[in-house]
């Protein structure tokens, strides 16, 4: 462990200092990012981390060296510029702003590719690093060049607090928010003047291709697991730090490996297992209520083929295994599951003739009989539907009915004795007559 | 006493074309009035220019005899239910407590008054026991009914609601409607936009028909005549309607510059 540590380089304090400033760098990108998310404005952080490279690419030119400082405000300056440019053409064209945004984006982005050949072709000492502005290069960041970004990300994090209640109201209710006081246009420009900053400070641990998904992405996946802004804010935060810290190592551990690429791999596999694991539509959550549905409607459908035997057969039968195939379609394999299961329950009992329900079987067996006639006396009498109609609507909604709905049922029709096939509805305790 | 509203002359346009037309009317206080007309007749518009939420081509309005700004704070307004996302992630409490925010304060906090303000606005609508759930797991009355919570949270004087009936059950319908009445009969004016007329004449004392122009504004029984109602709801006025459209082809201005004072 401790040679991991060592390999790592982390017992170096510069280390430590950029690991944990990346982290908090890109958790205030991410909390930016969920105002942008729940505004529907996804595709702006994209827009604007492309649009500043020319900014970025400038400062060094201007400058002559890879400053954070200079960086910061080249990238600031071409920001404002992208979100102008993009509010100019949307207002003075009829062109949707998504539009405006990608015509922006590329023009932009393909100026500062030219400025950045540009600086290669010269010469100047610092210039090959310049690639990293691309793909993030956490290992290439000095403390000093973090405190840069983190001055500028506190600011951020002031600001979004600050205006946390006018984002949060203008997001779910414009008019609503307008209407009391609160200024759309104004927490519009401010979130993009965060935007703006939050891609700023991940130019060198992220880079600005990928930017946009550590705006993005951990505010998605927070969505999947929470229900409520404050809960997301903190879920997302975290995905971040956590994402950016471990692209961060991945990425150290190999020879001039960029950050970017290992932040976003890393954050996409949060994703992809909360797609399938998350407790508010998980995948897998359904998949296994589905199954979790299909057997409670095959052991009910078997209870209820017993239940129709015996009925038939009388209350000592025990039925084979063909039988009870005649009564109603199982497969083989289904069958023998299905038995085996309400065997286990001791809703079912094996004799030496065959199959016989227990007492709580048999009881379940009349409940799904009785909800089937039920329905089906409801189907025709409330809704006149004719008689060919009700039974399988019957067989579905059996399932489904509860106690509650039961009962309602029971009382609206007036404990009924027969169904509309003249079967009888059989009771726990006998009808009232 | 003066009108809670007072319309002057407004017309106002989406685009350049015009949708109301010099809508000159006064609604008064203490009253339940209604905006009937039938569907984009512009009744959501006026709504949205007496809350200041588009800027009209001419005329103006007065509240409570003050220009909206300075009497904002006793004005609550209800959009229309579809123009908000109930997916966001927010429960009713939260939404409720939005009635509650100040624009005018920084790092705003939620005090414990302002969390009793609002529970007490979610029992009068029958809503207490959802406070923690999910909005995206109401029904529609249910959260028709958390909006009417929110704005009884802002504890105004006028209140502005836009159709706050549909997709509503009658039994919703009739508790609101309940609820309506008592705020009237506390002294608070109540706006209802309001498309169904067979209903209208029942819940309004005062009704306002409009259709792209106000056909008439007045107590219920002067403005529910068989004429009056042919002319709001009968065919439409062609020429008007056309006019609006040459505007928006021509780019023709609506008022010319500098006759007009407000
Ligand atoms: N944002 C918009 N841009 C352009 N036209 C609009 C816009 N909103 C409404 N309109 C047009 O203005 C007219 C009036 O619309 P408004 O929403 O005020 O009607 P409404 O009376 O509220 O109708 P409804 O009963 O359907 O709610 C309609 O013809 C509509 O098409
Ligand atoms: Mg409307």
């Amino acid at each position: 462990m401790y040679a991991l540590w060592n390999t790592l380089g982390l017992d170096e304090p510069n280390m430590r200092w950029v690991l944990f400033g990346t982290a908090f760098l890109s958790a205030v990108s991410a909390w930016v990012g969920t105002f942008t998310y729940l505004q529907k404005k996804s595709l702006l952080g994209d827009a604007i981390a492309h649009g500043i490279l020319p900014g970025v690419a400038g400062s060094f030119l201007l400058s002559g060296q890879k400053n954070a400082a200079y960086i910061m405000i080249g990238a600031l300056v071409w920001g404002f510029l992208t979100v102008l440019a993009i509010e100019w053409i949307t207002r003075k064209s009829h062109l949707k702003p998504s539009t405006a945004m990608a015509i922006v984006l590329s023009a932009f982005f393909g100026l500062g590719m030219m400025l950045l050949t540009q600086i290669q072709n010269s010469g100047l000492p610092d210039a090959s690093g310049l690639q990293s502005f691309l793909f993030g290069q956490a290992a290439s960041l000095l403390p000093s060049d973090i405190l840069v970004y983190s001055i500028f990300a506190l600011v951020a994090l002031i600001v979004l607090l600050a205006l946390y209640r006018s984002l949060t109201f203008v997001s779910f209710d414009k008019a609503g928010a307008q209407s009391m006081g609160f200024s759309p246009q104004t927490s519009g420009t401010v979130l993009s003047i965060l935007v703006v900053i939050a891609t700023a400070i991940g130019i060198q641990s992220i880079g600005l291709i990928l930017m946009a998904a550590l705006l993005i992405t951990p505010a998605a996946i927070a969505r999947m697991w929470s229900q409520r802004l404050w809960t997301m804010l903190m879920l997302a935060g975290g995905i971040a730090a956590v994402s950016a810290i471990s692209g961060s190592l991945i990425s150290f551990s190999g020879k001039s490996m960029p950050t970017g690429p290992w932040i976003v791999m890393v954050l996409f596999f949060i994703f992809g297992f909360s797609v399938l694991f998350s407790t508010h539509r998980g995948l897998v959550q359904r998949a296994f209520q589905k199954r979790k549905n299909r057997q409670i409607i095959q052991r009910e459908n078997l209870l209820k083929a017993l239940y129709h035997l015996r009925e038939q057969k009388g209350e000592q039968a025990e039925f084979t295994f063909e039988e009870i195939q005649k009564k109603r379609m199982f497969s083989e394999n289904d069958l023998q599951r299905i038995l085996g299961m309400l065997k286990r329950k001791k809703w079912v009992l094996q004799g030496k003739n065959g199959w016989t329900l227990s007492g709580e079987g048999l009881n379940e067996g009349r409940r799904i009989t009785r909800l089937h006639r039920l329905w089906e006396l409801y189907l025709s009498q409330k809704m006149r539907l004719k008689e060919d109609h009700i039974h399988p609507i019957a067989e579905s909604m059996e399932h489904i009915i509860t106690e509650d709905l039961e009962a309602q049922l029971l009382h609206e029709l007036d404990y009924p004795e027969l169904d509309p096939h003249q079967k009888r509805i059989p009771y726990d305790t006998p009808a009232k007559s | 006493m003066t009108p809670a509203i007072d319309i002057h002359n407004l017309t106002a346009s989406y685009e350049r074309k015009p949708v109301l037309w010099e809508i000159d009317c006064q609604f008064p206080q203490g009253k339940l009035i209604g905006i009937v007309g039938p569907n984009g007749s512009g009744k959501t518009t006026l709504l949205k220019n007496i809350m200041g939420l588009m800027k009209p081509d001419s005329g103006y309005i007065r509240i409570f005899g003050e220009k909206l700004d300075k009497v904002r704070h006793r004005v609550s307004y209800v959009p229309q239910r579809e123009t908000v996302d109930w997916d966001f992630p927010a429960d009713v409490m939260d939404v409720v407590l939005m009635g509650r925010y100040n624009p005018k304060k920084l790092f705003g906090r939620i005090s414990r008054e302002d969390k009793d303000i609002a529970i007490e606005a979610l029992s009068r609508v029958n809503m207490l026991e959802f406070a923690n759930r999910h909005i995206s797991q109401l029904s529609g009355g249910q959260q028709q009914r958390v909006f009417i919570a929110r704005s009884l949270a802002q504890k105004a004087d006028l209140y502005l609601m836009d159709e706050p009936f549909v997709g509503v059950d009658a039994a919703s319908e009739d508790a609101i409607l309940n609820l309506l009445t008592e705020m009237k009969n506390n002294g608070k004016t109540v706006v209802i936009v309001h498309h169904d007329l067979q209903t209208a004449y029942e819940y309004f004392d005062h009704i306002a028909l409009l259709n792209t122009r106000l056909v008439a504004s007045g107590a219920a029984e002067e403005v529910f005549t068989s004429d009056l109602l042919q002319e709001a709801y009968g065919g439409r006025l062609t020429v008007l309607s056309r006019i609006g459209e040459l505007i928006a082809k021509k780019d023709f201005p609506i008022r010319e510059k500098g006759q007009e004072e407000n």
